[in-house]
């Protein structure tokens, strides 16, 4: 019966979580905005062909797609701490070693985020029930820590990308 | 595996103190599961864990699990993410103002639909065997979806290949097998003339039908193409069934790439079309035989009521037929029959196929007697082959 009652108490509470999360949205200190692209060939006036980014439109499985979240800090206020928090979307695997973000320390998550760690030490129990070195494509979370204070009227980027499976 | 792992949630739950270590197991634990959808190992462990808690209990639990379970992702899609799905990523951003930490930002969540990718593979390159004249001879193709997504399929046939045989197959036609396990041409069973409602990634057996005509030589050959090509009906966000009835045909979504779900042709080329049609196809072959059958019957022994080997009343005789297939090819549906003269009464049991007694029922061997008649099945027998079936009879 403890257990019941407990897990009551989490959903509620995740869902307070989500309330107070969208109450916040509209005056935010910090803009941020995430983005989809995918990367197009184009060819130009001059015959030359060059890559582009254009939103997402034609989008089969195996399509890679580049995703950025941008963070720019609105008040007169440097802001610390900066933490982003990244689930890999649904139906798509993390593409590996393509995370970015300058002055970022980049962090992954292979169980869920539960616990996170660089890539190279990043490890999961495989269906053996062995612990071994955690895939690219099995990574849940993706986390940037911004090392540097965000000063007024600066901005910051990271993104990674992901294949729709 | 995946019974495994209930069954140690279980086994979690009974010894978890706290619901975050209890969640937390079985979140550790989802990670690795196998997800297969067993649906009898799955509700046959549900149960036990009904039958060892509190009945108000057992519905949130039942609940909790069966959410966790749905909302693991798929880890192989083999085909592809189904078309119209939205593709939504959300990030969260945490700061801090003066060493005080604020309120996560979410942005609106970056979205986009998944286009649907037709592509679909027809394999035949198949030799059948036949006999010059006959009529409804089926080849077999099989044709895939590799869309992601279901489809319907429509079926064209190309008997008139101009290079690289001898003869035109005539009267084709192409029928859908009707069977979950295809169990070779059935005529008045698979008669669906287009493949219907064909989950992506999954496959069917289509069999070209035609006549084979006279006075082939033996050796001879006729080419016949099968062309599928790929029709449904889409909306704005999926395909839509249209169970019974073939969809429309698909045309690729034409000009700029829309923020809908596009359609994208992804098929390559086959024998008899061109890439990027929505469309494959590959050959068969039909090879008149010059397999012959020989068969005979003889005597092989007699024995009398006084021991020595007389035709008389009471005698046993035991028969053999022998039957020798020659030449090359394939000789298809063989079926001996011998109706006994009366003068002779069956002795029940006794049919063999070399030297392996059979029933004399009509069941699972290939032998039976009925209507004073031994018949033996010999199926579909490439050449060279020969069989012995003896069996006997008392003298009237």
């Amino acid at each position: 019966m403890r257990i019941v009652n407990l897990l009551h108490t989490t959903t509620l509470l995740a869902l307070l979580g989500s309330i107070s999360l969208s109450a916040h949205a509209a005056e935010d200190a910090i803009k941020v905005t995430s983005i989809a692209q995918i990367e197009v060939e184009v060819t130009g006036k001059d015959g030359k062909k060059a890559i582009r980014r254009a939103p997402v439109t034609k989008a089969v499985p195996g399509t890679e797609v580049i995703y950025t979240t941008t963070f720019e800090n609105r008040i007169k206020k440097s802001a610390g701490n900066i933490r982003i928090n990244n689930p890999v979307p649904n139906d798509s695997e993390y593409v590996g070693g393509s995370a970015f973000g300058m002055d970022c320390e980049i962090l992954f998550s292979a169980d869920g985020g539960k616990t996170f760690g660089p890539a190279e030490e990043l490890k999961i129990r495989g269906k053996d029930g062995k612990v071994r070195a955690a895939l690219p494509k099995e990574y849940t979370h993706i986390r940037w820590i911004y090392k540097k204070q965000l000063a007024p009227g600066k901005s910051g980027e990271v993104g990674f990308r992901a294949t729709i499976k | 595996m995946f019974c495994a792992y209930i069954y140690a949630m279980n086994n979690a739950t009974k010894k978890s103190n706290s619901s975050h270590s209890f969640l937390t197991n079985i979140l550790k634990k989802m990670t690795f599961v196998d997800f297969s959808l067993n649906d009898c190992k799955l509700r046959a462990r549900l149960a036990s864990i009904y039958n060892c808690n509190t009945p108000r209990f057992h519905a949130h639990w039942l609940g909790g699990v069966m959410a966790l379970l749905l909302s693991i992702p798929q880890t192989t899609w083999a085909i592809g993410t189904p078309a119209g799905t939205t593709i939504s990523n959300v990030a969260t951003l945490a700061y801090s103002i003066s060493g005080v930490s604020q309120p996560d930002i979410t942005p609106a969540a970056a979205t986009f639909l998944v286009d649907e990718r037709i592509n679909l593979t027809v394999v035949g390159g198949v030799s059948t065997s036949v006999v010059s004249g006959s009529t409804a001879q089926a080849t077999a193709f099989t044709v895939t979806n590799n869309a992601n997504s279901p489809l319907d399929f429509s079926l064209a046939v190309a008997p008139a290949i101009a290079a690289g045989d001898i003869f035109n197959p005539a009267a084709c036609s192409a029928f859908v097998e009707s069977n979950a396990a295809p169990d070779g041409y059935q005529p008045g069973t698979d008669i669906a003339a287009f493949i219907d409602e064909l989950p992506a990634d999954a496959s069917k057996t289509v069999y070209v039908v035609c006549n084979i005509p006279a006075s082939q030589a033996p050796s001879d050959t006729g080419i016949v193409g099968l062309t599928a090509t790929a029709r449904g009906d889409f909306n704005a966000t999926g395909y839509v069934a249209t169970a019974g009835a073939p969809g429309a045909a698909i045309a690729a979504t034409a000009g700029a790439d829309t923020v809908n779900m596009d359609i994208v042709f992804a098929d390559v080329a086959g024998t008899e079309d061109l890439p990027r049609d929505a469309a494959h196809s590959d050959r068969n072959t039909y090879v008149v035989a010059n397999a012959a059958l020989a068969i005979a019957k003889t005597i092989a022994s007699v024995l009398d009521p006084n021991g020595s080997a007389v035709l008389m009343p009471g005698a046993v005789i035991t028969y053999q037929v022998a039957v020798d297939i020659t030449g090359t090819g394939t000789i298809s549906n063989i079926v001996i029959t011998d109706p006994l003269p009366a003068e002779v009464t069956y002795a029940p049991g006794s049919i063999a196929v070399d030297g392996v007694v059979k029933t004399d029922g009509a069941d699972a061997d290939n032998a039976q007697f009925a209507a004073n008649t031994v018949s033996v099945s010999l199926g579909n027998v490439a050449a060279p082959a020969n069989f012995v079936i003896t069996f006997r009879a008392t003298i009237n």
